[in-house]
């Protein structure tokens, strides 16, 4: 059953996702096309940093992000600045029920460290790629790749999204970052916010996967977020998989995390147990962190993290201690700088000072 | 006692007065901010309620009950209507509908088109088919439906209760 899901996936992917194009051909012109509008709104024709490129009436959206670094690690007071990503996306939505979404990533386009300047790291990654079709605002189903519903983080990674250079630990390697496959998601209408929801399998391969970097071999997992008063959301996830590195150990994995706003201040968190059942028995990771943010002045604001961890192959937990700044000219520009520290660290994660700029296009 | 009974005639008086008055009338000082949430004339017999309202400006509901994608328009951020309905019906500060959007951003959804002034909104509702917008309850166009009243405070307004302009 899974090899065949698996083969018809394969096969079905590419042609699928390069309907909407051909569909964006004929379909921008027709009755539901926004282009009435567009003429009454000169507005959405023009560009704003961290809103995209509309490209005219074609339904078509150019945007994307950028972040350079700067880090120096804790030990041996070594530095690195790089260009982390360039990413592109481009979307299309005609004003129908069809919709087409993708976002490829240049990353270590550049890296120097003292003495030396290098390119050689620099790879182009497909971060999503994927078709949506709505059957209504509850019920919409999802083609191809997409960023793994797990926790608030991964969701929305994008650096000028965040307010730290440096990604928590549970967030980054207890599952694979993204998933190839089908989805059924959507909002339930129920209060302001609604219930988002989403329900996945991913029975093949990863198409195009980043070289060196843990993929699924399969997985079946969901995601459920609800906001329970005005500003508090609450997440839930869940996943059940294998990676394409170790097929014979199944992975469950429960999540769970928090984000509350109130006016500047934000308080935020994200917690994940991965139960890796083996022959011999039961192995565990786990981990989570709480974030807060703090106004400052008019555009700077405070952070903090506190971040545990316990790899699956340690008996202590890591502690990780993490203190910033983030200034925000404006809402698509974002400059931070933080100071890390790990304690218990057998897992040799690196920290010390990062700074970064990050802005939307 | 005398005094008593002499002034329950006009006691009776004021309250049958106050009883014909529409219960619903509002002072005109309140009735000077209420938001009259708009349709485009096709969608005339939609019934909404706040939470409509809400997931269709954060974009969370796209599609009318029958398919139709749902147009809504904005008026610019510094907009004093704007921001009371960002605040009291959206449930939002500034900074946070600034941080909600570039997040949508990210999943490829951009916020609603925004019209520079009241007479733009009103063209856009009038000539755009499934179109939905928020305008000062006084001085409405009469050409347009209003499918929702909110007071002030964000409460709705039952619709039976037009709140009095003059």
């Amino acid at each position: 059953m899974i090899a065949a899901l698996r083969a018809a996936l394969r096969v079905s992917v590419v042609p699928l996702l390069s309907l909407p194009i051909l569909w964006s051909m004929a379909a921008h012109a027709g009755p539901e096309s926004v282009a009435g509008e567009d003429r009454l709104d000169p507005a959405a024709q023009r560009y704003q940093l961290g809103a995209g490129l509309p490209l005219g009436d074609s339904g078509f959206t150019l945007g994307g992000y950028g972040v350079a670094s700067l880090s120096e690690t804790a030990d041996d007071s070594n530095w690195a600045a790089s260009v982390d990503a360039l990413s592109a996306f481009v979307w299309w939505d005609g004003g129908g029920r069809l919709q087409f979404f993708a976002e490829t990533e240049l990353s270590q386009a550049l890296v120097l460290s003292p003495g030396a300047s290098t390119t050689d790291e620099a790879r182009v990654v497909l971060e999503r790629f994927y078709v949506d079709y709505a059957r209504s605002d509850a019920l919409k189903f999802r083609l191809g790749k997409f960023l793994t519903p797990v926790g608030h983080w991964n969701l929305s990674h994008a650096e000028p999204l965040v307010w730290t250079t440096s990604r928590p630990l549970i967030t980054e390697n207890t599952f694979p970052t993204n998933a190839t496959g089908a989805m059924v998601f959507g909002v339930l209408p129920i209060g302001g916010e609604g219930i988002d929801y989403s329900l996945y399998a991913s029975p093949s391969a990863e198409l195009f996967p980043e070289p060196g970097k843990e993929t699924f071999k399969e997985a079946y997992g969901g995601r459920v977020r609800f906001s329970p008063i005005p500003q508090l959301r609450i997440g839930l996830s869940y996943v059940d998989f294998e990676l394409d590195r170790s097929s014979n150990e199944r992975r469950n994995l429960y999540g769970a995390d928090f984000h509350a706003a109130y006016r500047r201040y934000e308080l935020s968190g994200e917690w994940a147990r991965r139960v890796t059942n083996l022959s011999d028995g039961q192995r565990d990771e786990e981990g989570g962190y709480v974030q807060v943010v703090l106004p400052v002045l008019q555009r700077l604001y405070a952070v903090g993290r506190y971040e545990s961890f316990q790899d699956s192959g340690d008996v202590r937990d890591l502690k990780l201690y993490l203190g910033g700044l983030n200034y925000r000219p404006m809402p698509a520009l974002v400059f931070k700088g933080e100071y890390s520290r790990a304690t218990q660290n057998d897992i040799g994660v690196i920290d010390g000072f990062k700074a970064s700029v990050a802005v939307l296009f | 006692m005398h005094r008593s009974t002499a002034a329950l005639p006009v006691l009776w008086l004021l309250l049958g007065a106050a009883a014909a008055t529409p219960v619903c009338a509002e002072p005109a000082e309140a009735a000077a901010t209420v938001i009259a949430v708009v349709v485009s004339a096709d969608r005339a017999a939609e019934s909404l309620d706040l939470d409509d309202v809400e997931l269709i400006f954060k974009r969370k509901r796209q599609f009318w009950a029958d398919g139709q994608r749902i147009q809504p328009v904005n008026l610019p951020p510094e907009h004093p209507l704007r921001q009371r309905f960002t605040r009291n019906v959206l449930h939002q500060s500034p900074e946070l509908q600034q941080d909600y959007w570039n997040e949508q951003y990210f999943q490829g959804v951009r916020p609603p088109h925004m019209l520079r002034s009241e007479g733009a909104v009103v063209r856009f509702v009038l000539e755009t088919a499934g179109a939905i917008a928020y305008l000062p309850y006084c001085g409405l166009d009469p050409r347009l439906h209003a499918a929702l009243l909110i007071a002030a405070d964000g409460r709705r307004l039952n619709p039976a209760q037009r709140p009095s302009c003059s």
